[in-house]
């Protein structure tokens, strides 16, 4: 494999770390607070072996990569041709959708704390528009944005929850003696956004060996469930578990009272464009997979661009399952993070299992 | 070329300083901008009257508006796109005044309207006009060159040190509501301003606290009790207390307070107890009182923590009466014990209004500020 295709293993773990920032501040907080109250920031740490078993279930898979063979043609290498193609056009149909849900979640969040009274539709045809711009490039390109927009949010974010310190009252975080079943509940959503990760590994040129992937996964693993706790640990301290699990976005509201000194105030507008990159970039990383399944399914290039067929697609998916905010929230808050996380454990889980016995993978 | 063409398409459409063209324009004229900083809320059968000021910050003169409609949403809505002479701007209200009629039909809208639009902040103070409506300090507490968002913004400074209690935020209420379901909100209300230069001009002052219950005012908490209350809350800093102590009138200084509950059991029924340590400065005595003897200064503090051991027993005992419990006392319990209050977590509001307790109160007088025995 050329320098030039593909990414490296520290721009995969970057764009996968600004991705999934996005899932993790719109299920976490809430979620989590309203399944065990005041002990909410405890979920990241219970998930943490779990999602650390995801990590390394995928790394096995992929450990045994050829130059360029993204996770794709690895499934198809592991479950052989007819079945891997079934799989990989499942992917292909469950991201289209997912794709739809993910601009419908960004649109919904831009309407409900910043442009009241405005149409999903047109922030979801700006995101994907400006998605595919970017899907054109090279995937390395994509890599390069994930590394800059990891810099980038992690400085924001650093600072977002350092200037919230202030308003955290430690009784709002001292967890309360409760069922085992409510904390259980609470790692779900966590393990669910980790399970995510599975999907970067798809883009197309496949991703650069490294020494030492796993511990290198663990760590980035480790960073995201750091954050999250971060993000839980502030939302719940500052707003008190009973009221941020009444809110729909907790964390954005938590930011809208940040004040420092009186002096600078209404932050939230400028923390809200920024996580617009998170889901701009996840699009553009989606579109670019579509490519690659296509590829994997029908074992040639596609001679004309696949994805902006699939991005109209996906927004018109996005609108259809959609109408109306209630709706998307029992789709994202619920369906879609179950899904996503059967998927990543039983497509890992199997894939790997068959390709072990059919010495494959 | 294409890769050009997507972006240009996306900055035609994304021109948010035009007011005639683009998508989402939103501008407002720096000169007609006014910020609301203090809203009122009123409600009759007819719905929501609000009114707005803007304070007198820099010198200008405030700005007061009247915007009457059927729910707080649509009055606020009004008060923005139709100021008429300036554009009004609700996103920096430090400030809810809620009528007493308003607060007795419920502060539930209002607390939901804070959180749920995006112009407002959870951390607005949130205020009770006692015996009068919202809109008549909005319009008619006013100096010369000083609002009720100027006189407000000093009480809330001042509320710790000089008032008793501090004053509660949205999100406290919020809080409060949905763990102890009540709270205590500072209720205010006009009075003639105290200011020799501000003659027949009308102040806000402070007038106790406003007990609110589900979402609904009870009642009212005399203004006496407040520092009381602020023991039992931790939200006193600091205050003057006068005493008479064997015919001389005395000024105590409040420095510092450690108030600690523990849940205790008494007759095998669950109780808690108050323990309150209070450290004092003398400020001042009528007469001449000799403070370097230290029996002087035993029987000073002792004659203090007796009389702050009865205002603690009657804030409790009031707070009892009411059925509710805004002094937080649950929530102290369970941080100083939390697994022997694991029991009484969710039969507190039933096991509260007949709990028994303990007040001890103790005092000592740390200093007199240079001068010890009267130099007269």
């Amino acid at each position: 494999m050329t320098r030039s295709d593909g990414l490296t293993f520290r721009q995969l773990m970057a764009l996968t770390f600004v991705c999934l920032l996005s899932p993790a501040i719109r299920l976490l907080p809430r979620a989590a607070a309203g399944s065990v109250g005041a002990g909410a920031w405890l979920a990241p740490l219970i998930a943490a072996v779990p999602a650390a078993g995801l990590t390394a279930l995928l790394r096995a898979l992929m450990k045994n990569r050829r130059e360029g063979e993204s996770l794709a043609r690895i499934l198809l290498r592991a479950l052989g041709r007819g079945p891997g193609k079934a799989v990989c056009l499942l992917l292909g149909l469950w991201l289209v959708f997912y794709t739809g849900i993910i601009l419908r979640t960004g649109a919904e969040r831009l309407l409900s704390t910043v442009y009241v009274g405005g149409s999903p539709g047109f922030f979801m045809a700006v995101t994907a528009l400006a998605a595919l711009a970017v899907s054109f490039g090279r995937v390395r390109s994509l890599g390069r944005m994930g590394e800059v927009s990891a810099l980038a949010l992690g400085i924001v974010l650093a600072l977002v929850l350092a200037l919230s310190a202030p308003d955290i009252r430690p009784e709002n975080l001292l967890p309360a003696p409760g069922p085992a079943s409510g904390f259980l509940a609470a790692a779900l959503p966590v393990l669910s956004v980790t399970a995510k990760g599975f999907l970067f590994p798809l883009l197309p040129g496949g991703v650069m060996r490294e020494r030492r992937e796993l511990a290198v996964s663990l760590r980035w693993t480790g960073l995201l469930l750091l954050v999250m706790l971060g993000i839980t640990a502030a939302t719940v301290g500052a707003l008190s578990a009973d009221v941020a699990a009444g809110l729909q976005h907790p964390f954005f509201i938590m930011i809208r009272n940040i004040s420092v000194f009186g002096v600078i105030e209404r932050i939230e507008a400028v923390v809200i464009t920024l996580w617009v990159v998170t889901d701009f970039l996840f699009v553009a990383v989606l579109l670019r997979i579509f490519d690659e399944l296509f590829a994997a399914v029908a074992e040639r290039e596609s001679p004309w661009p696949l994805h902006p067929i699939l991005a109209g697609c996906s927004v018109a998916c996005g609108l259809l399952a959609a109408r109306d905010a209630f709706t998307l929230e029992r789709l994202s808050q619920a369906v879609v993070p179950a899904v996503n996380l059967l998927l990543a454990l039983i497509l890992s889980t199997v894939a790997l299992i068959v390709g072990k016995l059919r010495r494959t993978v | 070329m294409r890769r050009l063409l997507i972006p240009v398409l996306l900055a035609l459409a994304l021109t948010g300083c035009a007011s005639d063209f683009g998508v989402y324009a939103n501008v407002s004229e720096v000169e007609r901008l006014r910020l609301v900083r203090t809203l009122g809320v009123d409600a009759d059968e007819s719905g929501v009257l609000l009114s707005a000021d803007t304070g007198s910050g820099g010198g200008g003169r405030a700005v007061i508006w009247r915007i009457r409609a059927g729910t707080l949403a649509e009055a606020a809505r009004r008060l923005e796109k139709n100021a008429m002479k300036y554009d009004a701007n609700i996103s920096h209200t430090e400030h809810v005044i809620l009528g007493e009629a308003a607060a007795r039909a419920g502060i539930g809208e209002t607390l939901d309207y804070v959180a749920r639009t995006m112009q407002m902040r959870l951390d607005t103070c949130l205020f009770v006009a006692r015996g009068s409506r919202a809109e008549d300090l909005v319009t008619g507490a006013r100096g010369e060159d000083a609002s009720v968002s100027d006189m407000l913004q000093s009480l809330k400074k001042d509320a710790p040190v000089i008032y008793g209690c501090g004053v509660a935020t949205c999100l406290e209420a919020a809080e409060a509501l949905a763990s102890e379901g009540c709270v205590l909100l500072r209720a205010i209300a006009p009075e003639p301003s105290p200011e020799w230069s501000e003659e027949g001009y009308t102040a806000v002052a402070p007038a106790g606290g406003a007990v609110i219950s589900g979402d609904r005012l009870l009642g009212f908490t005399p203004e006496e009790e407040s520092e009381a209350v602020g023991l039992l809350t931790g939200s006193v800093s600091s205050g003057c207390r006068a005493l008479d102590y064997g015919g001389v009138p005395v000024t105590l200084l409040l420095t510092g307070a450690d108030v600690r509950l523990k849940p205790v059991t008494e007759g095998g029924q669950p109780a808690f107890a108050v323990d309150a340590r209070l450290r004092y400065s003398l400020q001042g005595a009528a007469a001449p009182l000799s403070v370097g003897d230290g029996a002087v200064r035993a029987g000073l503090a002792a004659a203090a923590a007796e009389e702050v051991r009865g205002e603690l027993t009657a804030a409790i005992r009031r707070a009892q009466g009411f059925g509710c419990d805004y002094l937080g006392i649950r929530r102290a319990l369970c941080a100083a014990s939390p697994g022997r209050m694991a029991p009484y977590r969710e039969a507190w509001r039933s096991l509260f209004p007949k709990m028994a307790f303990t007040v001890a109160v103790s005092a000592v007088i740390l200093r007199t500020y240079d001068l010890g025995d009267p130099i007269a």
